[in-house]
């Protein structure tokens, strides 16, 4: 009765429109969370792909392991910062020991960019594989990491695991451009991704600085996973999903810039979700690929990479 | 000539000796692995031979199954005439994805297929009226002309010899003025990194041999997606023939007209092409 009252009228009509700003705020606050996580994806491959010229198409596998290995320590009743801070541990030992077991050997015997793009794909694979068989494939949730009521800050409402996803991709953001930009180590880092060569003829230990980009690109790729975990469901395939949106963001930001990872992450969430708002939720993933064409065709150098250019 | 001939009859001979000797279930097995075998052709000419990665073949072949499932089962197209169909909307959706992606050297066309393939799987899925969801299609088996390739043994010999005569006019585009020319190309951009030609081969061979698992296991969908084909298959199907216009997607095309484009490159290229499409 109140709602047949509602329909029709001026006030209704300011109320209807209250409602959808409601909504489009509602759509934005859940595309910027989702983007965090999707910019945090984007941030390892920049870093590995900027330190080691190797696009990683295990990332998202890696994730996926770590994820797992978050699942298996709280299943046996690890308290929560143990299980989350040895999964994330886990996945960055996972990274350097590709890096170290994997490419460097092939790099000795000069193996091609191809060649090491292909033994990331075996990587995926194998780590796919490994997982079936260690986890099965039946669908599992992963507990939430924070929960309560949803926020109303003014007119919005967030929910606090959107806002804690928010802080967290931020503040690692953050943490990685303080350590490139005011330690030794992130130095020489910043050096390796310019110039191998001369920064090895610098003595930097390049060897060492490229276990380290996979480390912690691969950590905050299973940072990325265990905090999307909860808001999809975890099984041996879960993050492509991820993968292909933390390219996509990787991409509309340049592909080689950091910042741009982050914000082509946040731009990728928010479209995503107004097209799955007002258009249909089956876009989400079609959308990451259009998106990833249309950066290609228009502006190859995404927004905030340097034109591309190569040494020959 | 008459080398040519004795080796094709040894060829139809092994065939034709095969298929009603062994058992059926052996023929099945013998079928994927053809189909697979087509599928790697595919991405050898693309990666071994010029040297571009593609992740996304399980989408193409995707869209060449249901091309073929669709055009025999709403329209009622013959099988002869709906593979090569199959095989020239591959070739422009393989040109629309290839061209923006090699225009720009490194991984991007990796990227692009790996998005892509994944795309298509879940637009398939999706997309219930026209493909039928989770619950897939059920096609009747290839018929050419009045006979029904319903037994193992019929598909075993369609997926046979399509194999020989793909893998026969691969050879030959290889050794054609445009394989030549997907070689430069490989080599020009093996040589920009300073390294050698054997090396690209290797990866070449890495990344056809990876690609069958590649698909099903590298995406998501991957799993649901193959066990959807082989339900199409179990109705008997054409998807073997789809998938392997499917693999013949063109980013290869792409990349030659934008490369090398040599006058009048294109055009053949595409007939060629579209021949072998039409075997």
């Amino acid at each position: 009765m109140a709602k047949a009252w509602r329909m029709g009228g001026v006030s209704d009509r300011r109320e209807d429109r209250g409602a959808r700003m409601d909504l489009l705020i509602r759509y934005l606050a859940g595309g910027l969370s989702a983007g965090a996580l999707y910019g945090l994806m984007a941030l390892g491959l920049v870093l590995i792909y900027r330190a080691s010229e190797v696009v990683n198409f295990g990332h998202g596998d890696l994730a996926m392991v770590s994820t797992f290995a978050a699942y298996t320590l709280l299943r046996a009743h690890a308290p929560l910062p143990l299980a989350l801070g040895g999964a994330v541990l886990f996945g960055a030992a996972l990274g350097a020991l590709a890096e170290r077991g994997l490419l460097r050997p092939a790099r000795r015997r000069r193996a091609t960019p191809l060649t090491l793009v292909v033994l990331t794909l075996g990587l995926a694979l194998v780590l796919n594989g490994l997982a079936g068989l260690l986890w099965g494939h039946e669908i599992r949730t992963f507990p939430g990491l924070v929960s309560g009521p949803p926020l109303r800050l003014g007119p919005a409402v967030i929910t606090r695991e959107q806002l804690f996803n928010l802080a967290v991709g931020l503040l690692l953001a953050l943490a990685l451009y303080a350590f490139l930009r005011f330690t030794r180590t992130g130095l020489a880092l910043r050096a390796v991704t310019q110039n191998p060569e001369v920064a090895r003829l610098m003595g930097i230990p390049v060897d060492r600085i490229l276990i380290l980009a996979w480390g912690v690109g691969v950590g905050l790729g299973a940072i990325a996973g265990i905090l999307a975990a909860p808001l999809i469901y975890l099984e041996p395939n879960a993050m492509l999903p991820l993968l292909i949106k933390g390219f996509a963001a990787a991409v509309l930001g340049g592909m080689t810039s950091l910042p741009g990872a982050v914000i082509g992450g946040w731009l990728l969430g928010i479209l995503e979700n107004l097209a799955a708002g007002y258009i249909a939720t089956e876009l989400k993933t079609p959308l990451a690929f259009a998106l990833i064409v249309a950066v290609l065709v228009v502006r190859p150098a995404g927004l905030l990479g340097r034109p591309i250019s190569h040494r020959v | 000539m008459a080398r040519r001939i004795v080796r094709g009859a040894l060829i139809a001979g092994i065939l034709g000796v095969t298929a009603f000797t062994l058992p059926s279930y052996f023929l099945y097995i013998l079928s994927l692995a053809g189909i697979w075998a087509i599928a790697a052709i595919g991405l050898d000419l693309l990666t071994g031979v010029a040297g571009q990665i593609s992740i996304g073949h399980a989408g193409f072949m995707a869209i060449g199954a249901y091309t073929v499932a669709l055009l025999s089962l709403r329209l009622e197209v013959p099988f002869w005439l709906a593979l090569p169909a199959a095989g020239l909307l591959n070739a422009l959706i393989g040109l629309a994805l290839g061209l923006p992606a090699l225009r720009l050297s490194g991984p991007y066309l990796a990227i692009a297929t790996l998005g892509f393939g994944v795309a298509v799987v879940e637009i398939l899925r999706r997309w219930e009226p026209v493909t039928g969801g989770f619950m897939g299609l059920k096609v009747p088996p290839p018929a050419l002309g009045p006979w029904s390739l319903r037994s193992d043994a019929a598909q075993y010999l369609l997926i046979g010899t399509l194999l020989v005569l793909l893998a026969g006019i691969a050879i030959r585009l290889i050794r054609s003025p445009f394989g030549r020319a997907w070689i430069a190309l490989r080599d020009r951009e093996a040589a920009a990194q300073a390294a050698g030609i054997s090396l690209a081969q290797d990866a070449g061979g890495l990344s056809a041999g990876a690609s069958g698992g590649v698909d099903p296991g590298g995406s998501p969908a991957g799993l649901h997606h193959r066990s959807r084909l082989r339900r199409l298959r179990g109705g008997g199907t054409g998807h073997p023939g789809a998938w392997q216009m499917g693999r013949f997607g063109r980013p290869r095309r792409g990349s030659l007209r934008n490369r090398s484009g040599g006058p009048g490159g294109d055009p053949h290229l595409g007939h060629r092409s579209r021949r072998a499409g039409g075997v």
